[in-house]
């Protein structure tokens, strides 16, 4: 509650529409002691007087009543009946929604199709037809009001009850005892709470608005009592020879309104796990580029080199350097594999390279990535266009978010090509398109060209990515788990293919897994991360029979090995360190069972024997 | 698909049943006798008894709710006491205005509330993004009755740009231009609330589509941004936006109800009103049934419209 | 010879799809087609199979969080029908595939662990709180894990909280669905160690299953090979690698990643429509030793060597 609190006040705007909402209601609490004049009173000799004029500080209306008294009154009225209506709705909604969703089935289906049958009137023909049966008055437009926005609470409630109910904790909830009751009352409910808060506090002001509305049109409030909206009504007919009448009314369910909108948004927005994250910033195009000035371009013989890459996050002003000094190179037709657990920086050093890692919150920090001797870090973004997907392409972990799912496979494919050469034309395109659907082993491909994502399994999936990513003949294939999501022989099958088509074409390949097994077949080269940093490199089969990295053989022997006969993996003791809390000193000191209190004295720079690498203060010697 | 369109299209015959249904339920609710409501109170017994049996008041509910549902079918709506009318002809003359009105505010809300919302998300936190949120809050928490009244005193009376009120001029009026004219600020003003809430809802949609993996996979193909944001994002975000212009339709049709009063347009939500308060219940069923029936066939427009936006549904 | 702890008989269970209009037909996906296995006390049974075979499915509804279709389940000779559902929790635990996803994300790790405490065991506060103590020290948690919510623990912590939300009932059986596949390697060597020891400190029983083979051959005493809703192959963990016998197993084998592998080749992976079973065996558009039984009759589990059971028409020799 205290967070939330200060979440809002926080946001600006949250914060004023709180203010306002607080004065209006602190008015309107206090209205009957503030001694003003009776809001009925006629005075007709004081008709239409204008604001401030004989102590009449917003003027008298067409029957010569205080404006402001009539306003305050009034105002207390609409707060009031709009927050009833509010209460009404949110309970019953939410109770048919929660119902519905808990049960199910049949109970589902009735509860549901009932409410489908409510919103298929426009909310006002359902206001007007209750009002007509009811008869004009604002109790009546306050129960319209109320059963109108009904549906909208039991909607939400009900969707998110329903994903509630599917989820684990629930099921596991259910497995240690809980029966259908008090899943509802103790696992459900504080689940619930946010979202019937969310919903209730973006929708009172609406309800305002409504109850209004109904009263401007003279089927709520009836003479005299009065509440906004009928003033708004009443003051109409003068609105042209005195508008300070419907002025001053409007004014004041314009602030109600708007108070209660940004407040709702803010809570809202307090509540939303997602904003917190600040998951709901829009990514730009291309990486934020912070380097230091003078960056030298080294001549390379590799098709790629990079050199001391870093990329950092920053966060609630919080710097995070997701990889610190990363350096390798590939040569034409070479396959070099990164390989390292969740977190070490892998993703990050793959999408660095185009710059499409998020930014906000990534920034490259430094480093250079010289790719055929042009530095790609120092290009505006039409020139790093031009290099994606045509010289430089992607294939990606998860085939069945990666691909767009309301595009065709056919479109998919085309576009690649069309958007780095737009002077084809289509049918040669579409040729092309079949020949890679070929080339990545889809049976009839014509079939295909016009299926979509959903349709196809994930091995097909990955076979069009890998289509995709071969559709411009680039000379670099940036491959980030690409198996990773796929059963074993599916596994197997990309592997093959990609295996055999790079080899083929004479393609380069940076290859990403967190799996020592699966890049053992397929890389040359070897490069083993750890908390951001490249700890060991080397040609594959080298690496893999003699670790020089204490962090290399751990993880060895942590993989298992199907036909090793090696027993249980041995664990690794203790986990990964957070990015934000690193030392000075090895990162993977407190795991390391080879750490002297040398390794945490200063950062460990790259030590090189022949053609490998590492970062240990132990040279390689890990005998004993 | 087109398989599922047609059952889409038998599905209206139900809901509309459930509608006629409801109307008749809660019209049948109404307290007072429709008899004495039509004869006064000073009519004799055997008179209402006469006309009970007329208008076969006198039979059971569901056997009322029949004969009522295969009059409606053939048209027969009833007649209108307070304009001494049949209901259809009032309601088919009233029925073109509120169409042009709300139809026109209705492809302006879309049109203004995609575009901002695109733009504000593209723009995220820069001032485009600001200055298209606070419009858009201003447009969500203002009454549009409140906005129509403003209009009229500025745009109206003080700059004399367009008329206060009416649908054509009394004199003289009566072609297109002179409807034009007439039609810009209400439908202006029936369009600002649901643009916003368009607006906003697109918005989010766009932003919540930016951070999903196959924009980041058009990135790497080399897409460029413009085409990102059309046709990888826009394209999906369409699927959680056009429900929203569905639910949009029907707060247009609701907002008409004001607009037309406050500028004195002769559509349907005017009359209603008159209707409820001249206690014209056969009036009022109509509308409520025009309006509603009308609502419910542009919903199913959108869901087919829907199924060719996003063939995962079409399977 | 030690009575099974757990029984299963031909167990089935169906799903029916929603129907894409109102007068389409109702469709019914069979997840789970007439799987019979015993399971001893003390073993660790492994069930392996590519996603989508129905590993998850035969497994919660072992525990009973599913209701089969036909077909018992016996744990100590009592059909689960007949066992109250405390009862049935008490005996038997699931351990969940996403280890975050099974922690409700409102409450703390202790107020989630203590629910089977409180409802199950009936155990009071002060008690509870000793309870919860034992087991944070046995799971390897530091104590100060259980005031945290489950967004602030890691995958590895909460799978740890997974297991000892599924002791803390007392049951002798754990169903562990998946429990190292979200893990990193370092963290998943890790929870199979802690998993060992708990069960020699407890005496438990593990049904344990996994897509992973290697997993499943270091960890497993024997093993029950799922294809396509069914049981492929029974057999001992230790002949997993290199003397199985049905094709299916030999495939998964083959294709299996190792250091010293070559890429493999494999093309027919295509799994049949599970809404349209084919005729005869499932595995037959991919199997090497197809024979012209396998298209018009499906196979029977069935003992072939000591301690293998096969579903194939035409077992690879071995
Ligand atoms: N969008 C993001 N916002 C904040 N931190 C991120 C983001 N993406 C990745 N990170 C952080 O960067 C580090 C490296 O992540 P990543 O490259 O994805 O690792 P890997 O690919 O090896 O699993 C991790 O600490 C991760 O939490
Ligand atoms: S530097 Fe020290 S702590 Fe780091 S890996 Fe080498 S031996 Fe271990
Ligand atoms: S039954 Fe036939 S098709 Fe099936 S696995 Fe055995 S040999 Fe292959
Ligand atoms: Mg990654």
């Amino acid at each position: 509650m205290r967070v939330l609190y200060k979440k809002i006040i926080r946001n600006r705007l949250a914060g004023f529409g709180a203010a306002l909402v607080s004065i209006i209601c602190f008015l309107s609490l206090i209205t009957p002691f503030l001694g003003l004049p009776d809001p009925n009173v006629i005075d007709t000799s004081k008709r239409f007087m204008m604001p401030l004029v004989d102590g009449y500080i917003f003027g008298a209306d067409h029957l010569g009543r205080d404006i402001l008294s009539r306003l305050l009154w009034g105002t207390r009225l609409s707060i009031f009946v709009g927050l009833v209506a509010a209460l009404i709705a949110a309970s019953i909604g939410s109770v048919i929604g929660i119902l519905a969703g808990l049960y199910g089935g049949k109970a589902d289906t009735l509860l549901m199709r009932s409410i489908d049958v409510l919103m298929a009137f426009p909310y006002i023909l359902l206001a007007l037809a209750i009002v007509a049966v009811l008869g004009p008055g604002l109790m009546n437009a306050l129960i319209a009001v109320a059963i109108v926005n009904i549906p909208f609470f039991a909607r939400n409630v009900r969707g998110v009850t329903l994903s509630l109910v599917q989820s684990d904790f629930i099921a596991a909830a259910r497995l240690s005892g809980r029966n259908t009751f008090s899943i509802l009352l103790f696992e459900l409910l504080p689940n619930l709470v946010s979202v019937i808060i969310v919903a209730f506090s973006t929708t009172i002001g609406w309800m305002i608005l409504e109850t209004a509305g109904l009263s401007f049109l003279g089927l709520g409030s009836q003479p005299p009592q009065s509440d906004l909206g009928s003033m708004l009504g009443e003051a109409r007919a003068a609105l042209i020879t005195h508008p300070h009448t419907s002025f001053i009314p409007g004014l004041m369910i314009f602030a109600i309104v708007m108070g209660i909108n940004l407040l709702g948004d803010g809570i809202r927005d307090a509540l939303d796990p997602r904003l917190a994250k600040g998951m709901l910033r829009r990514s730009q195009p291309i990486t934020y580029i912070d380097r230091q000035k003078n960056i030298s371009l080294p001549n390379t013989i590799n098709l790629i080199s990079v050199n001391d890459l870093q990329t950092e996050f920053q966060i609630d002003n919080k710097k995070i350097k997701a990889i610190r000094n990363v350096s390798f190179s590939i040569e034409k037709g070479q396959c070099l594999a990164i390989v390292g657990e969740s977190g070490s920086g892998k993703s990050v050093t793959a999408l660095s390279l185009t710059g499409l890692v998020a930014s906000p919150p990534a920034v490259i920090s430094g480093g250079v990535v010289n790719f055929q001797n042009i530095d790609i870090l120092s290009l505006n973004y039409e020139e790093i266009r031009k290099i994606r997907g045509k010289k430089i392409s992607y294939i990606f972990q998860d085939p069945n978010s990666s691909l767009h799912p309301l595009h065709s496979i056919g479109d998919q494919l085309i576009e690649v090509m069309l958007v780095h050469e737009s002077k084809f034309k289509r049918h040669i395109l579409e040729e092309r398109a079949i020949q890679l659907l070929k080339d990545v082993m889809i049976a009839n491909p014509e079939r295909v060209m016009n299926s979509y994502p959903h349709e196809l399994s994930g091995g097909m999936r990955q076979r069009i990515g890998i289509a995709i990513a071969l559709a411009n003949d680039p000379e670099l294939i940036i491959a980030d788990e690409p198996t990773t999501a796929l059963d074993v022989t599916v596994q197997a099958q990309i592997l093959d293919i990609l295996n055999r088509l790079r080899i083929q074409r004479g393609l380069s390949l940076l290859f990403i897994s967190h799996d020592m097994n699966v890049i053992a077949s397929i890389s040359d080269k070897i490069a083993i991360m750890y908390a951001g940093q490249i700890i060991e490199t080397g040609p594959t089969q080298e690496v893999l029979d003699q670790p020089f990295h204490p962090y290399t053989k751990a993880l060895l022997a942590c993989s298992p090995q199907i036909g090793s006969s090696l027993g249980l993996p041995k664990p690794i003791k203790g986990m990964p360190p957070l990015m934000e809390e690193l030392s000075e000193g090895c990162s993977f000191a407190p795991r390391c069972s080879y750490f002297t209190k040398d390794c945490n004295k200063e950062p460990i720079v790259l030590s090189t024997i022949e053609n490998r690498s590492f970062r240990c203060i132990k040279k390689g010697s890990l005998d004993a | 698909m087109p398989r599922y369109i047609f059952f889409r299209i038998l599905s209206i015959i139900p809901v509309l049943l459930g509608l006629t249904l409801i109307v008749f339920i809660i019209m049948s609710l109404i307290p007072g006798d429709p008899a004495t409501a039509i004869l006064g109170s000073y009519a004799t017994p055997e008179n209402v008894a006469r006309l009970n049996q007329q208008l076969g008041l006198d039979k059971p509910l569901f056997q009322r709710y029949f004969i009522w549902l295969s009059n409606l079918i053939q048209g027969d709506f009833g007649r209108s006491m307070s304009l001494n009318r049949p209901v259809i002809d009032e309601i088919l003359e009233r029925f073109s205005a509120t169409l042009i009105l709300s139809g026109t505010a209705f492809v302006l809300c879309s049109f203004i509330g995609i575009l901002a919302g695109v733009i504000s998300a593209t723009r995220q936190y820069g001032l485009a993004d600001k200055l298209i949120t606070l419009t858009v809050l201003i447009g969500i928490s203002i009454p549009s009755f409140f906005l129509g009244m403003m209009m009229i005193l500025y745009f109206a009376v003080r700059l004399r740009w367009f008329p206060a009120s009416g649908m054509y001029a009394l004199y003289g009026g009566g072609d297109f231009i002179d409807l034009l004219n007439h039609l810009i600020m209400p439908a202006v003003a029936l369009a600002i609330v649901a643009a916003g809430v368009i607006a906003r809802l697109s918005r989010a949609a766009m932003l919540e589509v930016l951070r999903l993996d196959f924009i980041r996979t058009a990135r790497a193909k080399g897409v460029p941004e413009k085409r990102v944001i059309i046709r990888h994002a826009l394209r999906y975000s369409m699927v959680s936006i056009l429900p929203i212009l569905g639910l949009q339709a029907g707060f247009v049709l609701s907002g008409a109800v004001y607009i037309e009063i406050v500028f004195q347009w002769p559509g349907v939500g005017r009359m209603m009103v008159d209707a409820i308060l001249a206690r014209d219940i056969m009036l009022v069923q109509g509308g409520v049934l025009f309006v509603a029936a009308c609502y419910v066939i542009f919903n199913i427009i959108v869901d087919v419209v829907q199924l060719w936006l996003d063939p995962r549904i079409r399977s | 010879m030690p009575k099974p702890i757990i029984q299963i008989k031909n167990l089935c269970k169906n799903f029916s799809i929603k129907q894409a209009s109102l007068l389409g037909p109702k469709q019914v996906l069979k997840a789970v087609k007439n799987v019979s296995l015993d399971v001893k006390k003390g073993e660790i049974f492994g069930i392996i199979g590519e996603s989508g075979c129905g590993k998850s499915t035969l497994a919660r509804t072992i525990v009973g969080i599913y209701k089969a279709d036909s077909g018992t389940v016996k744990l100590n000779e009592n059909s689960i029908e007949n066992i109250i559902s405390k009862e049935l929790n008490r005996t038997i635990q699931y351990v969940f595939q996403d280890p975050l996803g099974s922690l409700n994300p409102r409450k703390t790790i202790r107020q989630n662990l203590q629910t089977p405490l409180h409802l199950l065991l009936g155990l009071n506060s002060h008690q509870i709180n000793q309870k919860l103590t034992e087991m944070m020290e046995a799971v390897g948690l530091p104590l100060r894990t259980m005031y945290q919510y489950p967004h602030e623990i890691s995958g590895g912590q909460a799978q740890r909280i997974g297991i000892a939300r599924a002791l803390l009932a007392g049951s002798q059986i754990l169903v562990l669905d998946e429990p190292v596949s979200a893990l990193d390697v370092s963290v998943q060597a890790q929870i199979l160690e802690l998993l060992i020891n708990l069960k020699d400190k407890f005496s438990l029983t593990y049904i344990f299953i996994s897509h992973d083979l290697a997993v499943i051959e270091a960890f497993c005493n024997r093993v029950a090979v799922m294809y396509y809703g069914e049981i492929a192959e029974v057999l001992p963990a230790t002949k997993l690698y290199s003397q199985s016998l049905h094709p299916y197993t030999n495939l998964l084998a083959r294709t299996a990643p190792r250091l010293d592998n070559e890429i493999h080749t494999e093309f027919q992976i295509e799994l049949p429509d599970p809404l349209k079973p084919p005729l005869g065996c499932a595995f037959a558009p991919r199997c090497s030793n197809v024979g012209e039984r396998c298209k018009e009759f499906s196979p029977e589990l069935r003992l072939l060597k000591e301690n293998s059971y096969v579903a194939c028409h035409y077992p690879t020799k071995q």
